[in-house]
């Protein structure tokens, strides 16, 4: 069953973080949720969980969060890792929550164990860096053993080994037809775990649909050539109408537009030049995202 | 409902500040009460004096003894949300947050009447052990309603930390009312308006202490600040952003 998220609209002090945003997270696939900073995607979460008073509604397989009888069982949220009393033991801090989703006290040391942390399943939660936080944050969400997982920036912090992790750990819910909605700053990570996008600018949908026609759509294919007549080359391509182009070092053009390495390669063969490298590059994700949110982005520094 | 409650119940019960707090009540109940005690050569126990053992001597004095350390034991109770950002966790477990209130209150009701009943129980074998064994029919007739004061006094707390959101400001408004505010009206009712002067006992912290010493009148108005405090946190709580 799919979330479904209608009309999410908050504003703060007039201003509005969300405005009328409606989507749907389908199960078995992770969706990626991305946008700039201050775009809206934590307080369009903390709508949908109702920590956010605003309009809208929000529903889990057909019911709003505050109609389950034990949300836990349903539901699990990573919003941040600081969540917790630094004084109390991690198996403590589970155990409230195990408690809610009417779990056993056990269950405490099960997704301890889930999530790599039985070691420190009695240390202080305030002893615990932050990417053990992390996982600690994920294990009080897996308490429940919930259908659906909401997850806010649950990479941050974590080693190369706890990211492959976490990306395992996704798949394998997803692969058992579970839901998840992952927002998350680190691009490279959600080319890799996410099937479908949603892409929020100024809290409103810039885009929203399978990543590669996210990026498809917000890219650009660019060929690269290298020759030693670059003059006579960059001559050719106006004559014949190709690019725009630009230059890139001593002897590169980088072109842009709708153009391949064969149309190119075609080119130089019939004025006989010679070329040293030709080759096409398709944009990232990054690249992607960038292009996507260039008009919604709030914050910008300079280089 | 039963969830919540054993979700806050597991909570409080690994929540060690709350218990500090709710040791200090016992210990100094009871030491308050011994010292009332402590004479024999006065003989038997008055009323007056039997009802400031039982109440762990706030009857009989300017502090809630055992009231106080309680109502900072009932913001700390409520306080995790905000010092440690539990809110967020919490409220994804319930997020129907009068019933996480109600489930509150009712935890704090179950801790507070216990430890209401060991510090009566422990002040009465200190009066006994000094030899004044005070009269059961008294012992009686002040349980209930001085359990009752300690619940509101834990409930009181919850509400000004829900209202306060911070330790600091909630020890800060219960300091400012009893040290400055009420003395400072009472001054002011004395030159300037004897409705003022006869009423300034009723004020919050006037009323919360009378009320140990079991004035109906006073019970009567401490509960309905406590009411009023209540009802402005489940407002505040219910239309609050985490």
């Amino acid at each position: 069953m799919a979330i479904s998220a209608r009309h999410l609209d908050k504003a703060f002090s007039g201003v509005h973080a969300v405005r009328d945003l409606s989507f749907d997270v389908r199960p078995g696939i992770v969706t990626g949720f991305l946008g700039p900073n201050g775009s809206g995607k934590s307080t369009t979460m903390r709508l949908m969980l109702h920590l956010v008073r605003g309009g809208g509604v929000t529903t889990f397989g057909g019911q709003r969060i505050d109609q389950l009888r034990r949300p836990l069982r349903t539901i699990g949220a990573v919003l941040d890792p600081a969540a917790h009393n630094p004084h109390r033991s991690a198996r403590a801090h589970l155990r409230i929550f195990a408690a809610a989703a009417g779990m056993p006290a056990s269950r405490a040391d099960e997704v301890l164990d889930l999530v790599g942390l039985t070691h420190a399943a009695s240390r202080s939660s305030g002893e615990f860096s932050l990417g053990m936080q992390q996982r600690l944050a994920l294990a009080a969400a897996l308490v429940g053993d919930p259908e659906y997982l909401i997850l806010d920036e649950p990479a941050n912090g974590l080693d190369p080994q706890g990211i492959r992790w976490l990306r395992d750990f996704l798949t394998a819910r997803t692969d058992e037809g579970r839901t998840v909605l992952l927002s998350s700053h680190q691009l490279a990570e959600i080319a890799q775990t996410a099937d479908e996008v949603i892409v929020l600018g100024r809290g409103e949908i810039v885009t929203q649909g399978l990543l590669r026609d996210f990026v498809d759509q917000f890219s650009h294919q660019q060929v690269l050539v290298r020759s030693p007549a670059v003059d006579r080359l960059a001559g050719c391509l106006k004559a014949n109408d190709i690019g725009p182009f630009t230059a890139t070092g001593t002897d590169g053009l980088l072109i842009t537009g709708d153009v391949n390495t064969a149309q190119i390669g075609d080119l130089a063969g019939h004025y006989g030049i010679t070329l040293h490298e030709l080759s096409s590059h398709s944009s990232s994700l990054e690249e992607a995202f960038l292009e996507a949110t260039a008009a919604t982005t709030d914050y910008q520094g300079t280089a | 409902m039963s969830y919540t409650l054993r979700m806050e119940a597991e909570r409080i019960r690994t929540l060690r500040p709350f218990w500090y707090l709710v040791s200090a009540a016992l210990l100094i109940g009871v030491l308050a009460s011994s010292f009332v005690a402590t004479n024999p050569a006065r003989g038997p126990l008055t009323a007056d004096k039997t009802m400031a053992v039982l109440t762990g001597g706030s009857s009989a004095a300017v502090l809630p003894f055992v009231g106080l350390p309680l109502l900072f034991a009932g913001a700390i109770a409520v306080l995790e949300d905000t010092r440690h950002k539990l809110a967020t966790v919490v409220l994804v477990a319930q997020p129907r947050r009068s019933t996480l209130m109600l489930a509150r209150l009712l935890v704090l009701a179950a801790v507070a009447l216990p430890v209401g009943v060991a510090q009566m129980l422990a002040s009465s074998i200190s009066a006994v052990a000094f030899g004044r064994t005070p009269d059961f029919s008294l012992v009686l007739e002040t349980a209930a309603p001085h359990l009752a004061a300690l619940i509101v006094f834990t409930w009181v707390g919850a509400a000004l930390g829900w209202l306060t959101g911070s330790a600091g400001a909630t020890v800060g408004v219960v300091l400012l009312d009893m040290l400055l505010l009420e003395p400072l009206v009472k001054i002011a009712g004395i030159e300037y308006s004897d409705w003022l002067e006869n009423n300034a006992e009723r004020m919050p912290f006037g009323a919360a202490r009378d009320s140990l010493a079991l004035d109906p009148s006073a019970m009567l108005h401490a509960a309905t600040y406590a009411t009023v405090l209540l009802a402005g946190a489940w407002l505040l709580v219910r239309t609050r952003d985490y």
